[in-house]
């Protein structure tokens, strides 16, 4: 019996420890959202441009002729009072110049105000029809845009790129957001400062400028170039052996398949080609790199 | 009564007649008219003008002899016709400065067109405000500095044992390195919140943190 009183008292003092230890790592907030959303019409050769920061924006095309929106604005602090009155700072306007859309958020600050304590942070919820160009400029947050059909155009700075099924003319460039895509068909042109590439399931050209960034590219075999140029970097490609290498390598460890044997006539001992004679019809793949890893399956 | 009434008629008609020259009653009308003249004359009231009036009489009269004594001198012939040529360019000058006043007033139309163009008309919304609460895990914000200052006190040890290999130009482009991706850092810990988890903020920080271990492990192979 005693036994059995020490054993209960130990798991109680146990579970104590465990729920004091739990409430030392944990924070209870209060959240205030603020939901607007509106519907704007859209006509032929209309444009989508959204400015954001510290911005989540969801961009997905619908088969109507408009461009829906839903905008969360969210802060978050242990203080429900202080949270509200930061939600006030934030800013998100929208509205027609010419023929672009335009939505932006921004932290405003009137006179004698302090700087937001509370975490903020907007979400952008989209969907706009598929011959709309878009364009995305966002610091500290997220991007994620799927099935356009159109331009589309993204510079991020701190905040991660998600591509799902985009085709047309792709223009991406980021700073320390990683980007990633899968099935993008186009004229895809991708300039990254420390930024992770990850894409697969691509086609048409594709160009990479980058520094300091994991490169890693898989199911290209519908590809009609593809271009890399890159500094301090890790590049995996999977490729397969349809296609004619151009490798200028520099400082760089080179991890090459079976199949691959440089062609005999290289002069440069930095420069290989493969497949130029044997398939010299076939698409290009040429990869500059200085400093890094290079690997080709 | 006269008795020799007859004789005194008689005697003056044997008197020779005398006409006076014309410069004689002429001389008489002038003297007569004087005469007259100066007795009007005489009897007008005198008065001094003021000394402002003789001033302004005197500018006068020597203004005009200043103008008397300026050369007078005939101009060429073609100066008339430049003269002609340039009243001509005046007149069409005028008609320039009409067309530039329409041309303005064009260009102003055009320009708050222009504006009302790019001008944003705000599109119409519904919003809402809704209320939660959730719990975090609380994170430590400070924990990513702590480091820092150490590395820095490091490497300035080391530069002051040797100063001439913290001068290389390597050695600077890797300072230079780190420096920028201390202000990448610094940027993304403003951002940080004590109400958020931060997750992605912190594999960017990680990242950076990797990096510079490699540049700092760089710069110190090169003291060394």
């Amino acid at each position: 019996m005693k036994n059995s009183i020490h054993k209960i008292g130990f798991i109680f003092l146990a579970a104590i420890l465990l729920f004091a230890n739990r409430i030392d790592g944990q924070t209870n907030v209060q959240v205030v959202t603020k939901t607007l959303a509106g519907e704007e019409k859209w006509v032929a050769g209309m444009k989508l441009e959204i400015n954001g920061e510290n911005a989540l924006i969801h961009c997905e095309t619908h088969p109507e002729q408009s461009i829906l929106y839903e905008i969360e604005i969210i802060s978050k602090h242990s203080e429900k009072e202080k949270a509200e009155n930061d939600l006030n700072k934030m800013k998100w306007v929208s509205g027609k110049q010419g023929k672009t859309l335009f939505m932006r958020n921004y932290i405003e600050l009137a006179s004698g105000d302090t700087k937001p304590e509370s975490n903020l942070k907007v979400m952008y919820h989209i969907k706009f029809p598929e011959g709309c160009p878009l364009t995305i400029n966002n610091y500290f947050g997220e991007i994620k845009v799927e099935n356009t059909q159109s331009m589309l155009k993204i510079n991020s700075e701190f905040a991660g790129i998600d591509l799902i099924n985009a085709k047309g003319e792709i223009e991406v460039e980021s700073k320390f957001g990683d980007i990633s895509g899968k099935l993008l068909n186009g004229n895809i042109e991708v300039t990254s400062n420390r930024a992770n590439i990850d894409f697969e399931n691509i086609s048409g050209t594709l160009k990479i400028l980058a520094t300091v960034a994991r490169i890693n590219l898989r199911s290209l075999s519908q590809i009609q170039s593809l271009s890399i140029e890159v500094e301090k970097s890790e590049i995996s490609i999977d490729a397969g052996n349809e296609f004619r290498y151009f490798l200028d390598i520099k400082n760089t460890e080179l991890e090459k398949p079976s199949w691959m044997t440089f062609d005999p006539d290289d002069k440069a001992e930095n420069i290989h080609k493969v497949n130029f004679i044997k398939l010299p019809g076939n698409p290009l793949i040429q990869v500059k790199q200085n400093i890094g890893t290079l690997k080709i399956n | 009564m006269e008795k020799n009434r007859n004789i005194l008629d008689e005697a003056l008609t044997h008197l020779r007649s005398f006409s006076p020259k014309e410069k004689i009653w002429n001389n008489l009308d002038q003297q007569l008219s004087d005469t007259v003249l100066n007795k009007g004359l005489s009897e007008l009231k005198t008065f001094d003008p003021p000394d402002v009036i003789w001033e302004s009489i005197s500018m006068e009269l020597s203004g005009k002899e200043k103008l008397d004594k300026l050369y007078k001198f005939d101009p060429p012939e073609n100066l008339w016709a430049n003269i002609e040529i340039q009243l001509d360019g005046r007149a069409n000058k005028k008609s320039k400065i009409e067309t530039l006043k329409w041309l303005s007033w064009a260009a102003a139309a055009v320009i708050i067109l222009a504006i009302s163009y790019f001008l944003i008309v705000p599109a119409n919304h519904q919003s809402n405000i809704s209320y939660s609460q959730e719990t975090i895990e609380h994170v430590n914000i400070n924990g990513w500095a702590e480091d820092d200052n150490e590395i820095m006190l490091v490497l300035n040890q080391l530069c002051a044992s040797n100063p001439v290999a913290c001068a290389s130009p390597d050695f600077k482009a890797k300072e230079k390195e780190l420096n920028d991706l201390d202000k990448q850092k610094k940027e993304i810990l403003n951002r940080m919140s004590a109400y958020d988890s931060n997750k992605d903020l912190q594999l960017m920080l990680t990242k950076i943190e990797l990096e510079k271990n490699e540049i700092v492990k760089q710069m110190i192979s090169n003291i060394m």
